[in-house]
């Protein structure tokens, strides 16, 4: 009889099984490669997100805390027909590595989608000022952010008041304010010539405010170079000129040389009055800046008869992408939405020292005045105008070589517009 | 019936082959198929992303001769296996006179060893090291030239005027303590009797060290250029490392050499090229340059006379 009963038992067992493991199988798995590294305040307040989400969904999610290089992590893992349903990094490597090779997923669904637990929806809730620079001409958007990072001139407010200066709106009131700095005995600004970042941010907010956005992007892709034939390019090259040694030597001293992190380390120090820099420099910087130090933002000044719209600024956000085809597009987006919800972007901002793209959480102190200069912007443009993502080769060959030309003095305004020109209808003869 | 030396030819036949056959299937398999389809993907236009590859013939090879920055990176090594070269045997060269000339054998060991000693440490820790003893501000180079009133030679060693130098002193003092060790091995081989010899003629150490050293370290001086040439075509970690302004920068164009500026085009870093196709037809020029290369050098050697002892 006891052995009846156990192979009974047995049998029911092994019936049973086979329907448990499908079961289990069938939760389904959300495949997450991420840009942050284990450890990051931004992937604590991601991974608390995701512990949520799966209690919730009762789903899994399966992330990769991959770090920076994440979009080229995933490569092999596509080509080997691994299923991939998000990714997370700044706008222009997703654009640039991931949409550009037509492996994004549209995401403009996921503004209509409600975000949990709130009753609005997501385009109600995040600022359409963080994403409207990435809307394509057919209307497609492959980012929904989550951070959002934008570039201005720094200055320690403490310093500024010490020496009575107001920070500037016109470039003449700038210059002013670069001699008021050198009179004080202070290089009117930090900034690393070697560092492509900060080499690239001066030049593409000058042809900004006076060709406006969307300029330096359809010049870089015109084979025939006329654009830059534009007179309005020698003005954006003369401005250039101006900042270097043998213009009006508005750099600190040794900037041709200088590599990160020794220019933000001058500006913290005060050996330097301003740094121009993205919006994340606080937090690299905070450690290092004394508890006096009041950081303060402002916008790139403007010039008289300017084209551009003054008020528009650099929005270059980190935010999620969906890959085309991915096996669980819907529930990637659903985890999109999901943590755009309050409670993790105020964790975003007080964690991180971020700001979040929603409207009705306030950035951190440290970036009140450049989220101000960001809700008043009419106009937003993407870093370096997207030429770093969309004509990587020709931002590598042509517009970073030419920049280092004129932010070291070496060519003038006319010079650059000309060798703008040249190189760039060299680069396109032989390229598709 | 088989004679007995017939069986052991036979035996022995067997025996190298079983042998020689894994390390062939694995030479293929990592040396030939990852060439061959190296070659194959020169052929196209393709990102690496998607397995879509648009076919474009001899199309990368034909972008390459108007590619200022290939042509830059090619220039970049071939300065690497000149200036470098020089620059490398000359100074092993040196210091292996000196530590042969040494008497005490602790003496050679510890001055060896200390030598040898960034061999030992990893490449991106000493490229940021060099990055920082050569920082313009506040770099041990510059700090020491004003401290001891040489303030003028201060130089913003980092910038494109001067960082090729930069790194290349970095690679210098990274391979000479390499080859040091490889030389002093070279040395020690010489019979002492041929010194002997040499100082009963009344050789001074130095006539000693070109007549009877140097000619016959010749076949270790011969793999250190090749070993060298090679190097200076792919070494990767040390000119990435280094040459990177930081914040996701590429390493500046000054210094890269042809692998480095081959992964950029492959891969990028912030700049996303992300040409695996063109880069593969560049991969395919840096195996003829190196074969190229290091052909010459072999011939140059062979038309040097060997001496023999």
């Amino acid at each position: 009889m006891y052995k009846k009963a156990m192979v009974v038992t047995l049998l029911l067992a092994l019936c049973v099984v086979p329907f448990t493991s499908c079961g289990a199988a069938a939760k389904p798995t959300i495949s997450y490669w991420s840009m942050w590294n284990k450890g990051e305040p931004q992937q604590r307040v991601i991974e608390r997100a995701i512990a949520d989400f799966e209690k919730e969904y009762g789903v899994k999610v399966d992330v990769k805390w991959t770090g920076r290089d994440v979009t080229n992590a995933i490569k092999p893992r596509l080509l080997a027909g691994e299923n991939i349903d998000l990714v997370d990094q700044s706008a222009e490597e997703l654009y640039g590595g991931v949409a550009a090779n037509g492996i994004s997923s549209r995401m403009n669904d996921v503004l209509e989608m409600q975000i949990p637990h709130e009753g609005k929806k997501v385009k109600d809730v995040i600022g359409r000022e963080t994403y409207d620079a990435y809307v394509r001409k057919d209307g497609s958007l492959y980012i929904i952010p989550y951070s959002v990072v934008s570039a201005g001139f720094w200055y320690n407010k403490v310093l500024f008041r010490e020496l009575n200066i107001e920070p500037p709106t016109t470039w003449e009131q700038f210059l002013s304010v670069a001699g008021k700095l050198r009179k004080a005995g202070l290089d009117p600004l930090a900034f690393g010539l070697q560092t492509e970042v900060y080499r690239g941010y001066i030049p593409y907010h000058t042809a900004m405010r006076i060709l406006g956005p969307g300029s330096l992007n359809a010049a870089a892709s015109d084979r025939t170079g006329k654009l830059f034939e534009d007179p309005r390019w020698v003005e954006v090259g003369n401005i250039l000129y101006a900042f270097s040694k043998k213009g009006k030597n508005i750099f600190m001293e040794g900037y041709e040389s200088s590599v990160y992190p020794a220019p933000q380390m001058d500006w913290i120090m005060d050996r330097a009055g301003m740094f121009f820099c993205g919006s994340w420099i606080p937090v690299e910087t905070r450690p290092a800046a004394g508890p006096d130090f009041e950081y303060g933002c402002f916008p790139f000044p403007v010039f008289k008869g300017q084209n551009g719209d003054p008020t528009a600024i650099e929005c270059s956000p980190f935010g999620f992408g969906v890959l085309k085809n991915a096996k669980n597009e819907g529930l990637a987006k659903e985890f999109v939405a999901f943590f755009l919800q309050k409670k993790y972007a105020e964790s975003w901002v007080n964690d991180t020292m971020n700001m979040t793209p929603r409207k009705d959480v306030p950035a951190p102190k440290e970036l009140r005045d450049i989220r101000l200069s960001l809700s008043k912007a009419k106009t937003t443009f993407r870093k370096d105008d997207g030429v770093q993502a969309d004509y990587p080769q020709w931002y590598a060959a042509v517009y970073l070589p030419v920049l280092g030309d004129v932010l070291s003095g070496n060519i003038n305004g006319t010079q650059f517009a000309r060798q703008m020109r040249d190189e760039t209808v060299k680069f396109w003869a032989h390229r598709k | 019936m088989l004679s007995d030396s017939a069986m052991f030819n036979n035996r022995y036949q067997r025996f190298i082959l079983a042998a020689v056959v894994p390390v062939f299937i694995v030479y293929v398999i990592f040396m030939i198929f990852p060439i061959a389809r190296s070659l194959y993907y020169s052929l196209f236009d393709w990102s690496g992303f998607t397995t879509n590859m648009e076919y474009i013939g001899l199309g990368n090879y034909a972008e390459m001769a108007s590619d200022k920055l290939f042509a830059s990176s090619v220039l970049n090594s071939l300065k690497y296996v000149a200036f470098g070269g020089v620059l490398i045997i000359g100074i092993t060269l040196l210091f292996t006179y000196a530590i042969t000339s040494y008497k005490s054998k602790k003496l050679k060991d510890f001055v060896q060893t200390i030598l040898f000693v960034p061999n030992t440490i990893s490449p991106v820790a000493l490229a940021l090291l060099w990055g920082f003893v050569l920082n313009t501000r506040w770099g041990l180079v510059n700090s020491s030239l004003k401290a001891i009133g040489l303030g003028t030679l201060a130089r913003g060693w980092l910038g494109d005027e001067h960082i090729f130098g930069a790194a290349l002193s970095l690679l210098v003092w990274i391979h000479v303590g390499f080859f040091i060790v490889v030389y002093l091995a070279g040395a020690d081989r010489i019979p002492r009797s041929l010194y002997e010899a040499a100082e009963l003629d009344g050789a001074s150490d130095w006539k000693k060290f070109t007549t009877v050293t140097v000619p016959l370290l010749r076949d270790v001086i011969e793999t250190s250029v090749v070993l060298w040439t090679i190097s200076s075509f792919k070494i990767f970690g040390y000119i990435y490392a280094f040459g990177s302004g930081g914040c996701g920068s590429d390493p500046s164009p000054a210094i890269r050499n042809l692998a480095v500026h081959l992964y950029l085009t492959a891969f990028g870093k912030r700049t996303p090229i992300n040409r695996l196709g063109y880069a593969s037809a560049m991969a395919m020029i840096l195996l003829v340059l190196v074969a190229m290369l290091v052909c010459v050098i072999r011939r140059l050697f062979r038309s040097v006379e060997r001496i023999e002892y």
